[in-house]
């Protein structure tokens, strides 16, 4: 396939929609960090949107049979690297995610690109597996999913950790697994995560979650008056409630570009990666917290259009896996930060500043892409739906 | 089938958009307002800015009382341990010793403790820091025994406080050494001591460089350094102690060495206090406290009250509480409920009936609290500290304001004039409350009310409720208030105001702008009426009394009533019976059990006679006749036919001391001079009951109930400027038993010695100044109804008195000189009245009360007025009143300035 042809076959509504994901994450990481030390940082997350792009357009023009053909090799390198972090990674605020690249000023957080590993990995399972059964279309799955979801949490990075389960739900779901059997997988997790709770779970985590519990039965007396209450807020419950505080007070229309105080003044904490979502809504209200979210809910239709529109299974489970894995990261993102899920450490893809999370995300949009610029059955065998 | 899924995916996605933007619409929509002013708390400050407590002076400005600034030394015992390498080498070592032995000695008052602790850290080897039976006395530990393996628990603080004080003292980084340490302890087949591996670890670790590779060399050095923050911190100590004037107790070293013992029950002991320190602020009881001026702010301070007191306090309370319950009014409304000490107090009494446990609690140190160690620390010193405090972590300066007395004299009878401030509190006896001032600093002005705030309008109550609350916290914690003497009859005056600065600041406290502002103001100063010098003379004239004995003397201006001197001695309270310990006290104006004036009232009756004989009476008892008819002195006075007088014969003079005056004391200058008090029977005989009364009255002797206004503008309770005097005004108890007559020659009149100054101020200028302390009171004379004459002829009797009458024998001759030398006239009266009764005063039986009263003209006009007394003595106010007077001129005489301004009046 010439380059002429993969462009015109390219979904460009698809990349105006991440160039304008992207440039609003560029205005608010600058608008996070005004101001203060960390204003390079917008001019580094430009760099990562660059390099991105390179990398996404080289990726878009890679016939994409060649990730499938890779899909278990690059698994492999995926885990492989997730183990050698607990051996060369570096640590930072008590985890080991990252790998510090010497003389760049960068770290690789190899968690972002092992997304991208399990939507091929799964995809490739899926190929010739259409209605498979319990052990072929759940079991083995779940443990494609688990073995990185288990290294990414021992490191520990629950967020993210949670970010690979919509992949293999959407992607199960797409290869024609039983949405009952989905269902009652989802269920058996949520009995697992009561196990967890008195097995695996660190204590900060239970504190997470026992705040997030109690902040739902809070009311203004509470906060007022409740002395263990005010502890709370200055402790546990400082992030998110300061997260809460920006969106709550940006209103309708917001304080503006560059006025919200709360990241201003320095009171919201990770704000230009976990938390900047609650920099847009402070600043721009709720109507730039409903644009967003519609770009990226126009984004993941997008890419499920994609995937209706490939006749090819591979690429579909593909572009399935990669709307599902930013479009939940997404949205999960925005449910922390408004504290309708307990607080966790997870960037909002294209729009919180960070190399992995930009660039992991990019290469996923680019495989994406280059799978919609060949509407065409490119794979032969029982691929073909 | 597979396009199917694929849009139910689509609509999930669709549907989880719908979700968060419903939510999202109920924060920034529905709940907006809410989080606004959230936001706003976030950001809005108010800051107190202190205000400036006037300056007291005395009349020619020398200052009395003023603010100092000032410093406290305070420590936070919880970052000592922490991080002083000090504290963290006991606390390491003495963990360690208790770990194994379940016992240690070390103490930081121990000289050497510190040395030897880092010996021990130095020297533990690193296989008892991985735990297991290297701590068989862990699960006794407190704070160890609720751990699931308390061995490992005493083995991991052991370890960090051990890496944490070698890091302190080498300078090298705490997490380097950490891991390294850490890596030795993990590692079953390392061996050595800490020291060893921290040496070792150095070698490959060029941040570790500091320590080197050389154990022995690194303990020497680490020694050192450790001995040179021992010797700052003794250094500090010492300057403490010797500034304190201390010879022992309360060093920096024991107050360590307190809260040392305290961390090992801190942790157990906080939690439950603090609930029940809580409770007990919101009692009945914690008010009570306050009443008492016993209000504490910590649990701390209840705590260290010694048991006795606070089992004494808490049955007071019990009796009070029923008393105040049985006698309190309807509920009372609005701002006065601030001024209703018993609001509230039968709804407490159930919570202070749960309380009793709380009560006994063994008494603990906060150790997150900064506390106290020395307050107002010499300026040197703070300097000191200031200097060093980055070497010294957990000791820290607070900034604080001393109100100092500035130019007293030696005792304290100034002082007590001039007054004491005390903290605000959170209640102040007098029932004054913070919350009254922020309401009425605040609510009540219109200043912050006009703020221009750049918020929402529906917040505008909030920023006032919080500005209030700020203020009221300044208050409670830097306010003060004058509980005594000036500083609280002009509190005020001189507190000033407080400001607040509305602003807006970032997380850090860095402000970003101001919103608006409450402006200071400051307090003002006043100056006294007191003549320092004076204060000093008089203090000097009146000595040193002997046990029992009291004394005073009282100097004022008798143009403008200016009190300018006020001295007295006073032993005790006067509690018959009373332990000597109890009851020793201080006091400008000493009130005896029977202060009686005796014959220095004498001419006050003189001169209401001859006004009465000149204007006629209609309420005399008998005809009032000139004074030349009365019967000559013959030592007995029987009255006439015509006076109502049935008692027994009266003498002049005690029964068994009987003196005749004869002939010599027929006029009534003569009556004066030789005090005869057959003449005075005569006169107040005649006068009765109700001239008696209107001539003390007129004088400001008596309230002047029922003498149809005859005393306004005379009678004082209390001196302009003062709160209140000892026991109300003066006290004429005209009502008492004694026979008119009697009450004629000073029984029965029970007169502070500043107001019978006052009377002869009176005498000396034909009218009746208002007695003021302060000069910012205006001046108030009253005219007295007495003619030029009648003046004369008592001022007469004053002057022969001092020359050839009562004070002859101590004065006249230096009267004489006096006069010769500076042109004054010193007159004046002395008294002699008998403690009659041994129930009002067993200590009295067989004494007197010796006054000596007058004045001293210049050339132009009467300058100083004055009163001297002496309790309960054997000799009359001749002998032993009048030369304390005779020595306080004596000293005015022998000043140029002095006498410059208060004999020969050449005014400055």
């Amino acid at each position: 396939m010439t380059v002429g042809k993969v462009l015109r076959h390219v979904d460009w509504w698809v990349v105006l929609l991440i160039a304008t994901i992207s440039a609003v994450g560029v205005l608010f990481v600058h608008s996070a960090t005004y101001g203060s030390d960390l204003e390079a940082l917008a001019r580094k997350q430009v760099l990562f949107l660059c390099a991105g792009t390179v990398l996404g357009a080289v990726v878009v023009f890679v016939p994409y049979a060649r990730f499938l053909r890779g899909a278990w090799a690059v698994y492999a390198l995926a885990v492989l690297a997730l183990v050698g972090l607990f051996f060369f990674g570096s640590v930072l605020n008590g985890a080991r995610r990252w790998y510090r690249m010497p003389g760049v000023g960068f770290a690789l957080q190899p968690s972002e690109f092992a997304k991208l590993a399990v939507v091929l990995a799964l995809a490739a399972w899926f190929r010739f597996r259409d209605k498979a059964g319990l052990f072929e279309g759940l079991l083995v799955p779940i443990g494609i999913t688990a073995l990185p979801v288990g290294l990414v949490f021992l490191q520990p990075d629950f967020g993210s950790s949670l970010t690979f389960w919509p992949i293999l739900f959407a992607v199960a779901y797409a290869a024609g697994v039983s949405g009952r059997r989905l269902l009652a997988f989802g269920a058996s997790g949520l009995a697992l995560l009561v196990v967890a709770w008195f097995t695996v779970l660190a204590e900060y985590q239970k504190t997470r979650v026992r705040v997030w519990l109690e902040h739902l039965g809070w009311d203004r007396a509470a906060v007022e008056g409740d002395p263990a209450v005010r502890e709370m807020l200055l402790g546990d419950a400082y992030q998110p409630w300061q997260a809460l505080i920006a969106i709550g007070s940006g209103g309708v229309s917001g304080h503006g570009y560059l006025q919200g105080p709360q990241s201003r003044f320095d009171f919201l904490p990770y704000r230009y990666g976990d938390y900047i979502f609650a920099v847009l809504a402070e600043e721009a209200g709720l109507l730039g917290s409903i644009g967003l979210i519609g770009l990226y809910l126009l984004l993941v239709l997008g890419l499920l259009r994609i995937a209706v529109r490939t006749r090819e299974r591979f690429g579909r489970l593909v572009v399935v896996g990669v709307a599902a894995w930013l479009g939940a990261q997404s949205f999960l993102h925005v449910a922390v930060c408004a504290w309708m899920l307990p607080a966790t450490g997870l960037p909002l893809p294209l729009v919180s500043q960070g190399g992995s999370v930009t660039v992991a995300a990019v290469l996923g949009l680019a495989v994406a892409l280059g799978v919609g610029a060949r509407p065409e059955p490119v794979l032969g065998g029982d691929g073909y739906s | 089938m597979s396009r199917d899924r694929i849009r139910r995916i689509a609509w999930f996605f669709g549907l989880a958009a719908i979700v968060l933007v419903g939510w999202l619409f109920q924060l920034q929509v529905s709940q907006h307002d809410f989080w606004l002013e959230r936001s706003y708390r976030n950001r809005w400050a108010f800051k107190d800015v202190p205000t400036r407590r006037g300056d007291i002076a005395d009349r020619h400005g020398v200052p009395l009382a003023f603010d100092a600034p000032g410093f406290d030394l305070e420590l936070t015992y919880r970052t000592f341990r922490r991080q002083h390498p000090v504290g963290l080498a006991l606390h390491a070592a003495s963990l360690a010793d208790q770990g194994r032995t379940g016992i240690s000695s070390l103490r930081y008052a121990d000289r050497d403790a510190p040395a030897n602790a880092l010996d021990a850290l130095l020297a533990l080897p690193v296989r008892w820091l991985r735990g297991g039976n290297a701590w068989p006395r862990a699960a006794e530990l407190p704070g160890y025994g609720g751990e699931d393996r308390p061995a490992e628990a005493v083995s991991r603080d052991v370890r960090i406080q051990a890496v944490a004080t070698v890091a302190a003292l080498s300078g090298v980084p705490r997490a380097r050494l950490a891991t390294a340490v850490l890596r030795a302890v993990q590692d079953p087949e390392r061996d050595g001591t800490v020291l060893e591996i921290a040496c070792s670890a150095a070698e490959s670790d060029p941040l570790l460089e500091p320590l080197g590779p050389d154990p022995a060399a690194a303990r020497v050095a680490l020694r050192a350094a450790l001995a040179e923050r021992v010797a700052e911190l003794r250094a500090l100590d010492d300057r403490l102690l010797v500034r304190a004037g201390a010879t022992a107790g309360g060093s920096l070293f024991a107050r360590l060495d307190e809260a040392f013992v305290d961390h090992a029950v801190w942790r157990q002991l906080a939690e439950r206090s603090e609930s029940e320190a809580a409770a007990l602020r919101q009692s009945s009881f914690w008010r009570f406290l306050g009443e008492q001026g016993r209000a504490w702010n910590t649990w701390q301070e209840w705590c260290d009250w010694p048991e006795d007191e606070r089992s004494d306090l808490i049955e007071r309370y019990r009796v009070e509480l029923a008393a105040r319950v049985e006698a309190r009014d309807a509920a009372r409304s609005g701002i006065d409920q601030y001024f209703d000490p018993l609001r509230g107090a039968a709804g407490d009494e159930p919570l202070f009936a749960d309380l009793p446990e709380g009560l006994e609690m063994p008494r603990f140190r906060d150790e997150e609290r900064p506390f106290r160690v020395r307050a107002r620390i010499p300026h040197d010193v703070a300097v000191w500290v200031a200097l060093l405090e980055e070497r010294h972590p957990g000791l820290s300066l607070r900034p604080a304001v001393r109100r100092e007395h500035g130019a007293l004299p030696g005792r304290d009878d100034l002082a007590s004039l001039a007054g004491l401030v005390g903290s605000v509190g959170l209640y102040s006896p007098d029932g004054r409350s913070p919350e009254y001032d922020a309401v009425r600093l605040i609510a009540g002005e219109d200043e912050f009310a006009r703020l221009d705030l750049d918020l929402p309008e529906e917040f505008e109550g909030v920023v006032r409720q919080s500005a209030a609350n700020a203020m009221r916290w300044h208050l409670a914690v830097f306010g003060r208030l004058g509980r005594t003497g000036i500083e609280a009859a002009l509190d005020d005056v001189l507190s000033g105001r407080p400001g607040l600065r509305f602003v807006e600041q970032d997380k850090r406290a860095r402000e970003t702008r101001m919103f608006d502002r409450l402006d200071v103001s400051p307090g003002r100063d006043v100056t006294s009426t007191v003549d320092v010098r004076l204060q000093r003379l008089a203090e000097e004239a009146l000595g040193v009394p002997g046990p029992d004995s009291e004394r005073a003397i009282a100097l004022i201006d008798p143009e403008n009533g200016d009190v300018l001197a006020l001295v007295g001695r006073r032993h005790r309270t006067g509690r018959p019976g009373a332990p000597a310990e109890e009851g020793w006290t201080i006091g400008a104006m000493p009130v005896a059990w029977s202060p009686y004036v005796g014959s220095v009232a004498k001419p006050l009756v003189a001169l209401e006679y001859l006004r009465a004989v000149r204007e006629g009476s209609e309420d005399a008892a008998a005809p009032l006749v000139d004074p030349s008819s009365f019967p000559a002195c013959e030592g007995t006075w029987q009255p006439s036919e015509e006076i109502p007088y049935r008692g027994r014969p009266q003498y002049c003079g005690a029964a068994g001391a009987r003196h005749y005056h004869g002939a010599d004391a027929r006029s009534t200058a003569d009556a004066i001079a030789e005090s005869c008090n057959i003449y005075f029977f005569e006169a107040a005989s005649r006068l009765g009951p109700a001239g008696l009364l209107r001539a003390y009255a007129r004088f400001g002797w008596h309230p002047g109930d029922g003498l149809s206004g005859i005393a306004d503008g005379t009678y004082q309770d209390r001196l302009a400027g003062m709160i209140r005097l000892y026991g109300g005004g003066p006290r004429v108890e005209v009502d008492s038993a004694f026979p008119v007559p009697k009450k004629g020659i000073g029984y029965g009149l029970a007169v502070w010695p500043v107001f019978v100054a006052r009377a002869y101020a009176g005498i000396a200028t034909g009218a009746l100044p208002q007695l003021r302390v302060v000069r910012d009171v205006s001046a108030v004379v009253t005219r007295m109804p007495y003619t030029d004459e009648e003046l004369a002829v008592v001022r007469e009797g004053l002057a022969l008195c001092v020359r050839t009458g009562t004070a002859r024998r101590q004065l006249s001759g230096f009267a004489e000189r006096l006069r010769a030398t500076h042109g004054a006239v010193l007159v004046g009266k002395t008294g002699t009245a008998e403690v009659l009764s041994a129930a009002r005063d067993p200590r009295g039986e067989g004494l007197n009360n010796a006054w000596f009263a007058g004045y001293v003209a210049g050339a132009d006009r009467p300058r100083l007025a004055f009163a001297a007394v002496v309790y309960r003595t054997e000799d009359s106010g001749g002998l032993v009143a009048a030369p304390l007077i005779q020595r306080l001129i004596e000293g005015i005489a022998s000043d140029p300035e002095l006498s410059g301004e208060y004999l020969r009046g050449e005014r400055p």
